[in-house]
C-alpha cells in the first residue's frame, strides 16, 4: 500500500472509543500509555517488596517474614523491577516518541504493537499467581533463588517456579515483538530526508536496545525452558547426576543478563542525551561518536557474560579474557557520559525537574560506572562478589541509569502527552527527596560489602548494623517519595498550565513541531527535514 | 510487472527463511558433538575417556615416564544413602603405565538404588592427560538393598602430562540417579542434624509471618 | 585567570589530596577487614589501588560538572557556545578520552593480572595439607583427607543481640599457619560458596564440580566468613570459623578428633547392658539435640504440625510401635527414619528417654540391642 491509501484509509474511520479504544488500540499513542500506567503500577509493587525487605534488614534478628518469603520478596522485587517496571517503562516511551521524532505516522506494525502491550498483563497475572501459590495447600517452597533462579535450586523450589517461568516466557516474547516494530518502524518508516545520522539519539538508543532484545531473549526463554523440563519432564540439563550441568545455567543466562543491563541503560541514556541538549540549549557533543558507543556497547556487551561468575572455576585464561573485556567497556561508556557533559559545558543550562534528573544521573552513574572498573578486577571481586558492595553498585547503576532517565523522560515529555505542564516545585521537591532517599539507602551499602556482609541474606550480625539502620531509613524515605510523583502525575492529567507545542525553550525535534497533545493521528503527512 | 516481482521477492524470502530454520533445527542436533570437541579444546572436564590401553600409549610420544602421585577423593551428595571410599587413598604411578583402583560402595538403604559417579580431576589442565581405560563413571551403578560392591577404575596418566604437574587428585562426585528417590532419601539424612523445624517442612508449605525468639530459647 | 577560576582550582586540588589520604587512613575502618594471607593482601592492595584511580577521576568529573552548573547557566546570563564542537577539544575528543581511558583500564588490568595468576595458579608444592569444603543445606562439612578427620560445622543458635550472632559454630576448621593449604570445593546438594575475607577466599561450592583454591595464613586466630551464593532458607546461617593454630596445636587437634571419632564408634557397638539413669542421661541429650525442635524440649509438640510424646499413645503403648516409627520414619510427614542417622545406643537412649519424661512413666528400659537394625 502506498503512503497515500494509507493516509485515506485511515482517515476515514472514526477515533475508536470506550473499552475497545484500549483493547483493541492500534495507535502508538494510547499503547505507550498503557504501557506506562502498567509500568507504574508494577513500580509500586516491586518497590513495595523492596520496602519489606529494608523493613525486615533494619535490625538484626528475623522480626517480620520468614526467611523463604524474605528471599521470594528478593526475587520478586528484581524480576518486577526490571521486567514490569524498567522495560515496560522505555517500550512506552518508544512506542509514544519514535514515530513523533521520525515523522511516521505509526508503529510500522500496529496490531503487533497491541499484542505486545497485552501479554504484559497476562504475564503480571502469572506473577502474582507465582506469589500467591505456596500458600495454597500442595504448592510447594516459594521462588526462594534470587532473580538469577540457579540450579539446582531452583529444581527444588515448588510449583511457582513453574509460573515464574511461564511469566518469563510471556514478558520475553512481549518484547521481541515490540523490538521487531521498533526496528522495522525506525529502518522502514522514516519521514523521507531523515537520514540514519539524523535521528534524535533517543531513536538511535533504542534501534541498539531492539537488536540487543532480539538477540538475548530467546536465550533466557530457552534457559528457563531447559529449567521446565529439568523440574517437570525428566530431562537433565541441569542436573549433574543426569550428565548435566548447573553451571550452563548460569552461562545462558548470564549471556542473557548481561546485555540485559544495557538494554535497561540504553534508552534511558538516549532521552539524558535529548535533555541536556534541550535544556543547555546547545546540540548534543558528539552526535556520531554517541551513537558509535552506543553501538560498541551493544556488541561488546554481548561479550563479557561471566564476569557475574568469576568464583564458579574458571580456568586463568577464560577469567583473564572476561576480566579484559569487561574493563574495555568503560571506554564506550565513558565517552558516552563525555559527550553529555560536553554539552552541558558552555552551554546556556536552566534547572527544571528534567535536568536536574539529567544531572543527578550523569554523576551518579558515572559513580555507579566507577564502583563497576572496580567489580570487574578479578582479585577484588573476589571480596565483592555476592556481597552488598555488589548490590550497591548495581543500584548505582540502574537507578540513575535506567530508572532516573524514565523518571526524567516523564517529566520531559508529560506536557507533550498530556497538554499540560506538571508542577516544578513539586517536580523539584521529588526530585531531591528522591536522590537524598536514594543516596542514604545505597551508600552505606558499599561500606558493608566491604566489611562483609553477603546479599541475599534475611538477617546480619550486630556488626552490620548501624549502616543497615542508616539503608533502610534511606529507603523509606526514598520509596514514599515516589508517593510525591503518582500525586504529581495524577495532578498533570487532571489539568493544569497548558503547554504549547515546543513546550521547552532549547527543543529541537519533530516531536515539537506537533501540538501538545498531538492529534489522534500524530503526522498525517510527512513532515519536511531541514 | 510490481505484483509479480513481489511473488517472486517472496519466493525468495520465504526458500531463506526455510533454509536458515534448517540451518538452525542441524545445529542443534550438531551441538552435541561440537560440544564435545569445544570441551576438549577448553579443557574441561567430561565424563568420557574411554581408551583402550593400547590408544593410551599410542597417545604418548617420546617423553621420558616418570613418577606422579594421583589423589582419590570421594563425596556422597544429599539424597544418596551410600556409602563410597576409595579403599587406597593415594598411589605413585609411573606414567604411561595402566593402574587399578577399586573404590567400594555400599547402599545403606533398605531398597535398591541407582546412582551415577562424576569424576573430576585437579588441576583442570591434567584432564586431557588422564586416561580413563575402564571406569565405573561410564554408566550408573544399581546397587540392591544393603548391598556392597568394589567398583574399578583403570587408567593411564599419559608421558605427555606437563612436567609442571606432579600431583593428581581424581574426586568422584556420587549422585542418586533417580529425582524421586533423591527427596525421599533427602529428608531423612542430613536435615534434622540443623536443629530447626523448618528444615523438616523443607517441602510442605512455610508460614508467611511468625518469629523465630522462641527457638533460641 | 579570574580568582574564580584560581580558587576553584585551589578547591578541587584539596579535594583531590584529601580523598588520596582518606584512602590511607580509612584501612581498616570502612574497608576490608585485616588480611592475614599474602592472598587477601594483594587483593586489597589492587584494591585501594583502583579506589585510588577511581577517587581522582570522581574527583575531576564532579569537579567539571560542579562548575559548569555554576558558571554556564542561563539565569548568570551565559549564552551558549554553539560553536564549541569546531574547536580543538571538538573534535579530537572522540579520539582522546577513549585513549585515556583505554590508559587507566591497562593499567588496572595490568596490576590486576599479576595477582591474579597468583590467586589461580595452584602452587605445585609436594606437601600441600589438602581439606575439601564440602557445602551442605545449611551447614559446612569439612574433610582433612590427609588426615582422616572430618568435621561437621554448623551455626549455634544465638539471640540477636549476641556479638557472634550467626557468626559462630559448634565445630571450627582448625588449620595451621604458615603452612600451603590446599582447598577442595564441593557441594552436596545446591550451589553454595565458601567465603572467608580476611584469607581473600571465595569460591563457589557446585555438586557434580570439585574446585581448588588455596592459602597460606601468616598469623594465629580466628576469622569469620559466611556462605555466599544463595542456597534457600536458612542462606544467612551457614557461617564459616576458622580456628588458624601453630602446627603443634594443630597436631593436637588431630589426634583429639581422632579419638572422639574412634570412642563414638566403640560407644555405640559395644554390647554392654546399660541402666535407667544412663539411658536417660543420654537419652536427654539425644532428645534435645535431635527431636526437640520439632517436639520441644518438654515432649508437647506443635499441634498439629508436631504430635505431643507427653501423653501419647504410641509412647506410653506397645513397644514395638514406638520403635518402628522412630527407626522407620513416617511417610509423607517430617518425621525421619532415624535408623539412618542414629547409632543403636543414641536410638535406645531416646526411646527410653521419651517412654519416662514428662509423667510418661512407663518404666522400660531399652538396650540398644533392642534396636538392632539389620545393618
Amino acid at each position: 500500500m502506498t503512503n497515500e491509501a494509507v493516509l485515506h484509509s485511515h482517515i476515514e474511520h472514526a477515533k475508536p472509543t470506550g473499552w475497545r479504544r484500549w483493547v483493541c488500540s492500534t495507535n502508538h499513542k494510547d499503547i505507550g500509555t498503557m504501557y506506562m500506567i502498567f509500568a507504574l503500577i508494577m513500580l509500586f509493587l516491586g518497590g513495595a517488596s523492596a520496602l519489606v525487605i529494608r523493613a525486615e534488614l533494619f535490625m538484626p534478628g528475623i522480626q517480620l517474614t520468614s526467611p523463604d518469603l524474605y528471599n521470594s520478596l528478593v526475587t520478586n522485587h528484581a524480576l518486577i523491577m526490571v521486567f514490569g517496571a524498567v522495560m515496560p517503562a522505555a517500550a512506552g516511551m518508544a512506542n509514544w516518541m519514535i514515530p513523533l521524532m521520525i515523522g511516521a505516522q505509526d508503529m510500522a506494525l500496529p496490531r503487533m504493537n497491541n499484542l505486545s502491550f497485552w501479554f504484559l498483563p497476562a504475564a503480571a497475572i502469572m506473577l502474582v499467581l507465582a506469589f500467591i501459590v505456596p500458600f495454597i495447600p500442595g504448592g510447594g517452597t516459594m521462588v526462594n533463588t534470587g532473580w538469577t533462579l540457579y540450579p539446582p535450586l531452583s529444581l527444588q523450589v515448588g510449583m511457582s517456579m513453574d509460573f515464574l517461568i511461564f511469566t518469563v516466557h510471556l514478558l520475553g516474547i512481549s518484547s521481541i515483538l515490540a523490538s521487531i516494530n521498533i526496528i522495522v518502524t525506525i529502518l522502514g518508516n522514516r519521514a523521507p530526508g531523515m537520514t540514519l545520522m539524523k535521528m534524535p539519539i533517543f531513536v538511535w538508543s533504542w534501534l541498539v536496545t531492539a537488536f540487543l532484545l532480539i538477540l538475548i531473549m530467546p536465550i533466557l526463554a530457552g534457559a528457563v525452558t531447559m529449567l521446565l523440563f529439568d523440574r517437570n519432564f525428566g530431562t537433565s540439563f541441569f542436573n549433574a547426576a543426569g550428565g548435566g550441568d548447573p553451571v550452563l545455567f548460569q552461562h545462558l543466562f548470564w549471556f542473557f543478563g548481561h546485555p540485559e543491563v544495557y538494554v535497561l541503560l540504553l534508552p534511558s541514556m538516549g532521552i539524558v542525551g535529548s535533555i541536556i541538549a534541550t535544556f543547555s540549549r546547545k546540540p548534543l557533543f558528539g552526535y556520531r561518536s554517541t551513537v558509535f558507543s552506543m553501538m560498541s556497547i551493544g556488541l561488546i556487551g554481548m561479550l563479557v557474560w561471566a564476569h557475574h561468575q568469576y568464583t564458579i572455576g574458571m580456568s586463568l585464561g577464560a577469567v583473564t579474557y572476561f576480566m579484559i573485556g569487561t574493563i574495555l567497556i568503560s571506554i564506550p561508556v565513558g565517552l558516552m557520559i563525555f559527550n553529555f557533559i560536553a554539552t552541558m559545558w558552555r552551554g546556556s543550562m536552566t534547572f527544571e525537574t528534567p535536568m536536574l534528573f539529567a544531572i543527578g544521573i550523569i554523576l551518579m552513574f558515572s559513580f555507579g560506572g566507577f564502583t563497576g572498573v572496580m567489580v570487574a578486577v578479578i582479585p577484588g571481586d573476589i571480596q565483592y562478589h555476592d556481597s552488598m558492595f555488589v548490590v550497591a553498585h548495581f543500584h548505582y547503576a540502574l537507578i540513575p541509569g535506567a530508572l532516573f532517565g524514565l523518571l526524567a523522560g516523564v517529566f520531559y515529555w508529560i506536557p507533550k502527552w498530556t497538554g499540560y505542564m506538571y508542577d516544578e516545585k513539586l517536580g523539584k521537591l521529588f526530585f531531591w527527596t528522591s536522590i537524598i532517599g536514594f543516596n542514604l539507602t545505597f551508600f552505606p551499602q558499599h561500606f558493608l560489602g566491604l566489611a562483609g556482609m553477603p546479599r541475599r541474606i534475611v538477617d546480619y550480625n550486630l556488626i552490620f548494623t548501624e549502616f543497615n539502620v542508616i539503608s533502610s531509613i534511606g529507603a523509606f524515605i526514598y520509596g514514599l517519595s515516589h508517593l510525591i510523583f503518582l500525586y504529581i502525575i495524577i495532578k498533570t492529567i487532571r489539568g493544569g498550565k497548558k503547554a504549547d507545542g515546543k513546550v521547552w525553550e532549547g527543543a529541537k525535534g519533530l516531536e515539537w513541531e506537533l501540538s501538545s497533545p498531538p492529534e489522534f493521528h500524530s503526522w498525517p503527512e510527512p513532515p519536511e527535514i531541514k | 510487472m510490481k505484483r509479480e516481482s513481489n511473488v517472486k521477492n517472496n519466493k525468495r524470502t520465504v526458500i531463506v527463511l526455510t533454509g536458515i530454520v534448517i540451518v538452525m533445527f542441524s545445529f542443534g542436533f550438531a551441538m552435541s558433538p561440537l560440544y564435545t570437541l569445544f570441551c576438549d579444546l577448553a579443557g574441561i572436564q567430561t565424563l568420557g575417556g574411554n581408551f583402550t590401553i593400547e590408544q593410551a600409549e599410542f597417545k604418548d610420544t617420546g617423553k621420558q615416564s616418570r613418577h606422579v602421585r594421583v589423589k582419590f577423593d570421594s563425596t556422597i551428595t544429599r539424597g544418596l544413602p551410600w556409602e563410597f571410599t576409595p579403599t587406597i587413598k593415594e598411589i605413585k604411578v609411573k606414567t604411561g603405565e595402566p593402574n587399578n583402583v577399586i573404590f567400594l560402595a555400599k547402599n545403606l538403604a533398605n531398597e535398591s538404588i541407582v546412582a551415577q559417579a562424576i569424576p573430576n580431576i585437579l588441576p583442570w589442565d591434567a584432564n586431557t592427560y588422564f586416561n580413563k581405560v575402564e571406569c565405573f563413571c561410564f554408566q550408573k551403578q544399581l546397587l540392591e538393598a544393603q548391598e556392597s560392591k568394589e567398583m574399578l577404575i583403570r587408567f593411564v596418566v599419559s608421558t605427555s602430562l606437563p612436567d609442571k604437574i606432579n600431583s593428581l587428585t581424581l574426586s568422584y562426585t556420587v549422585m542418586n540417579a533417580d529425582t524421586d528417590s533423591v527427596k525421599k532419601y533427602s529428608n531423612k539424612k542430613r536435615i534434622e542434624k540443623v536443629k530447626n523445624y523448618l528444615t523438616d517442612i523443607y517441602f510442605k508449605e512455610i508460614p508467611l509471618f511468625y518469629s523465630l525468639d522462641k527457638e533460641t530459647s | 585567570m579570574s580568582s574564580f577560576i584560581k580558587l576553584f582550582f585551589k578547591i578541587t586540588t584539596t579535594l583531590f589530596l584529601f580523598v588520596y589520604c582518606i584512602n590511607v587512613f580509612a584501612e581498616y575502618g570502612l574497608n576490608f577487614p585485616e588480611p592475614v594471607t599474602d592472598n587477601a593482601r594483594d587483593i586489597y592492595d589492587i584494591h585501594m589501588n583502583t579506589v585510588r584511580i577511581i577517587s581522582a577521576l570522581l574527583v575531576v568529573v564532579f569537579s567539571i560538572v560542579i562548575y559548569s552548573i555554576i558558571f554556564h547557566r542561563k539565569s548568570v546570563g551565559y549564552k551558549a557556545d554553539q560553536e564549541f564542537h569546531k574547536g580543538v577539544f571538538g573534535r579530537w575528543a572522540w579520539v582522546l578520552v577513549p585513549v585515556l581511558v583505554l590508559g587507566v583500564d591497562l593499567g588496572i588490568a595490568g596490576k590486576a593480572e599479576r595477582v591474579l595468576e597468583n590467586l589461580w595458579l595452584i602452587p605445585k608444592d609436594e606437601n600441600m595439607m589438602d581439606v575439601k569444603v564440602i557445602g551442605h543445606q545449611w551447614w559446612w562439612e569439612y574433610e582433612y583427607i590427609d588426615h582422616g578427620v572430618t568435621v561437621e560445622s554448623r551455626y549455634i543458635p544465638k539471640e540477636p543481640s549476641d556479638d557472634l550472632y550467626l557468626r559462630d559454630v559448634d565445630n571450627r576448621l582448625v588449620l595451621p599457619i604458615n603452612t600451603k593449604i590446599r582447598f577442595l570445593h564441593t557441594s552436596a546438594d545446591v550451589i553454595h560458596s565458601f567465603w572467608v575475607p580476611q584469607l581473600g577466599m571465595k569460591k563457589d561450592a557446585i555438586a557434580g564440580y570439585i574446585t581448588e583454591t588455596w592459602a597460606d595464613i601468616n598469623k594465629e586466630g580466628i576469622y569469620r566468613g559466611q556462605c555466599a551464593e544463595i542456597c534457600g532458607a536458612w542462606h544467612a546461617r551457614m557461617p564459616i570459623v576458622i580456628e588458624a593454630v601453630n602446627q603443634e596445636k594443630f597436631n593436637d587437634w588431630v589426634a583429639q578428633q581422632k579419638n572422639i571419632m574412634l570412642a563414638k564408634a566403640e560407644e555405640a557397638s559395644s554390647d554392654k547392658e546399660w541402666n535407667m539413669d544412663e539411658l536417660m542421661e543420654k537419652g536427654r541429650s539425644v532428645y534435645n539435640k535431635h527431636c526437640s525442635a520439632c517436639h520441644q524440649l518438654e515432649g508437647e509438640g506443635l499441634v498439629p504440625a508436631f504430635p505431643a510424646l507427653k501423653g501419647s499413645k504410641i509412647v506410653n503403648g506397645p513397644l514395638d510401635e514406638h520403635i518402628k516409627i522412630v527407626l522407620e520414619g513416617k511417610v509423607s510427614t517430617g518425621m525421619p527414619a532415624w535408623s539412618n542417622l542414629l547409632n543403636e545406643l543414641e536410638l535406645a537412649a531416646v526411646i527410653t528417654y521419651e517412654r519416662n519424661a514428662w509423667g510418661n512413666n512407663t518404666g522400660d528400659i531399652i538396650q540398644p540391642s533392642d534396636v538392632k537394625t539389620s545393618d
